[in-house]
């Protein structure tokens, strides 16, 4: 779960990083109240949870009051890929740097191992700097940040003597964050050192881990609010579900069954519109939620069509078969629907199907070609 | 890594055995043939309806019974004490079923058990089988024959939907190994695949891999620089949209990387045949075999 610039900086404050002193404005009426007595220049802010707010607009300087009451407005009024702003912070500009560094930490997926990431040019995206610039350390947990690392970074950045120590702070409180909150990135980008020689966050980038927000009571009540509507109230059931562009539903069970399955319509010229991952269940009632689900309204409108995707293991075909035929009702299916079902218990499912009138495959290929005629 | 050696005879336990799927999935691996010689859960001493003894601790496990494997159903909360637990007691191949494990611990475990020259698979392992040997977690009996193949999988259902179809053909399986869908893993594709090496009895590797994380490509430079027999793959997520996790943890296409096509781009430069289809796996893998010959 990916949190707010400023949610990150307070986590920072918390850790003993310094950020720069700031204000959140919550709602555009508030903007001349939280400006006042602040000195200018400032940076006006969006906190939004998405990327890209820089490109968009969301992050702007202003030199005078003035400047800051127009800017912090038109912030307001910016969407960052499809997302609001949340609010807008209104921060101190940092002057006199010397230096902007990127730190950040996350696990190494060829490691399988926490890795701290450094490079000098810091400020940038860095996807976006050259492989030779960045300089990457392992960090076991039970080993943390030795001195080593620290004299290899501090010399990688051409970091003095006297400021070592200093740097060395930063990355080991940097990395306590990470492992204390189970996060999946913890970024500084930029860290700015001044030319008094301090070290600020410009920028705090925080996304915890979701499976982790158990032993985190405190962020509890933040979980989910980066999904859509439909997405939570799936995930309230129990049931994964993601929503992508195209108009066929697709109810399955495990994520890797159901990505192929999407695949598959694709190469059959269709377009699927809901991963909907079932899971481990072998509840009827579950898939009846998830069917439901799948066939209410998703983006305001109806999916065009309904395929069910499952291999009978822990979730049996008779499961699957009695949710269906329970979520559609006496009425039938309000969409074109295709069952495919294979593995346990699936001849009893068969004949369930077929005695509600529920188009039944046994072969995926061949259930998308039966769909498709369906759809017609 | 350790070499694992399991089959019949190996004296396995199952972690969390009284929860509901440690019950049905302790049955179905006795059916396979696997012996599960106790279960641990604690402050539940005494036995299940077939027989099978319940202790309080790994240790009296592996006292009573000279425990080697364990299959961990332990809810991810309690995941990582399960594994330390096992891991002190001197289990050496572990296999953890356990979904929404904390990649932290995981980190953890998976490091601790390196350390102890003991095995981890998973977490978010559907298991690990050879079949008419050993089966190690929930995949479905019914789906498996005994053959010349290796399967290496990040999926759970995916990997039954292909060795059925594998089955289906009359193409048997030398061995199975589902490393978990998370981004971080104890065992890697490229040391799964070293698994399936490590055997005579394997003549081709079918690698089931998906969006998100490094594993296909790190799998493509090992099968490029090392592997002589055939492999066939098949990549699920063509058609998924970046940012957003596709069920399994690891699954998600963030700032660039994790892509399928750079996957499939990687694996066929190693020479690996890629399937587009689950279909077409038996014909591409035994044809490969054949013209190896």
């Amino acid at each position: 779960m990916r949190l707010f610039e400023i949610e990150g900086k307070e986590l920072f404050r918390q850790y003993g990083i310094k950020i720069p002193h700031g204000r959140t404005c919550d709602s555009p009426d508030r903007i001349i109240s939280c400006l006042d007595h602040m000195e200018m220049p400032i940076m006006v802010k969006a906190q939004v949870l998405a990327g890209g707010r820089g490109k968009a607009g969301g992050v702007v300087t202003a030199m005078t009051m003035d400047e800051a009451v127009s800017e912090a407005r038109e912030v307001f009024n910016i969407q960052v890929k499809g997302l609001p702003v949340h609010s807008v912070l209104l921060e101190e500009m940092i002057r006199k740097i010397k230096a902007e560094i990127y730190l950040g930490i996350t696990v190494d997926p060829r490691l399988g191992a926490p890795s701290l990431i450094v490079s000098a040019q810091g400020g940038v995206d860095i996807e976006n700097v050259p492989h030779a610039q960045i300089v990457t350390w392992s960090l076991s947990p039970y080993i943390g940040v030795q001195d080593y690392v620290v004299r290899g970074v501090s010399h990688f950045l051409g970091v003095d003597e006297p400021q070592m120590e200093q740097l060395g702070n930063v990355i080991r409180s940097l990395w306590n964050l990470y492992m204390e909150k189970d996060c999946d990135l913890v970024e500084i980008n930029p860290l700015l050192i001044t030319e008094d020689g301090e070290m600020v966050a410009a920028d705090a980038k925080v996304i915890l881990n979701d499976d982790a927000i158990f032993r985190h009571h405190e962020f509890e009540k933040l979980a989910g609010r980066d999904l859509t509507k439909l997405e939570r109230t799936a995930k309230l059931s129990g049931i994964n579900l993601v929503q992508l562009d195209g108009d066929v539903a697709v109810v399955a069970n495990g994520a890797g069954l159901t990505m192929a399955t999407l695949d598959l319509l694709e190469l059959n010229g269709l377009h699927g519109g809901l991963f909907v991952d079932l899971g481990g269940t072998d509840e009827p009632g579950q898939v009846a939620t998830a069917v439901e689900l799948a066939i209410g309204k998703m983006n305001g409108h109806r999916p065009q069509a309904l395929l069910v995707s499952v291999f009978g293991g822990i979730t049996r075909c008779d499961t699957v078969a009695e949710g269906v035929i329970r979520a559609i009702g006496s009425s039938g299916p309000k969409v074109p629907i295709v069952v495919r079902l294979r593995g346990v218990n699936e001849v009893t499912a068969k004949e369930m199907l077929e005695a509600a009138s529920v188009p039944f495959e046994r072969d995926l290929e061949s259930a998308i070609l039966r769909l498709k005629e369906e759809m017609v | 890594m350790n070499e694992m050696k399991l089959n019949k005879g190996t004296p396995v336990i199952v972690q969390g055995i009284t929860g509901h799927q440690g019950k049905i999935h302790s049955a179905a691996m006795k059916e396979f043939g696997t012996n599960i010689v106790a279960g641990v859960s604690p402050g539940k001493e005494g036995r299940l309806d077939d027989g099978t003894p319940i202790l309080e601790t790994v240790q009296e496990c592996v006292h009573r019974f000279g425990a080697e494997a364990s299959v961990i159903f332990v809810p991810a909360p309690h995941a990582k004490e399960a594994a330390f637990e096992a891991l002190e007691a001197g289990i050496k191949t572990l296999v953890m079923v356990t979904e929404h494990v904390p990649p932290l611990d995981t980190v953890r475990i998976a490091q601790y058990a390196r350390s102890m020259g003991a095995t981890l698979i998973g977490p978010n392992s559907p298991g690990f089988a050879i079949p008419n040997e050993i089966k190690l977690g929930i995949m479905p009996n019914s789906i498996f024959m005994p053959g010349p193949i290796g399967v290496v999988s990040r999926s759970g259902t995916l990997t039954y939907e292909v060795v059925q179809s594998l089955t289906d053909a009359g193409i048997g399986q030398a061995l199975c190994i589902g490393i978990g869908g998370d981004a971080v893993t104890g065992t890697n594709m490229v040391e799964a695949l070293k698994m399936c090496e490590s055997r005579n009895d394997v003549k081709g590797l079918v690698l089931i891999g998906e969006i998100g994380g490094a594993a296909e490509e790190m799998a493509a430079e090992y099968i490029q620089e090392r592997i002589t027999m055939p492999v066939v793959s098949f990549v699920a997520g063509m058609t998924a949209p970046a940012g957003k996790r596709m069920g399994h943890a690891g699954a998600i296409i963030s700032r660039g990387t994790g892509l399928a096509e750079s996957k499939v781009k990687r694996l066929s430069e190693a020479g690996v045949d890629v399937a587009t289809r689950i279909s077409v796996i038996p014909k591409l893998i035994s044809t490969a075999i054949r013209a190896s010959r």
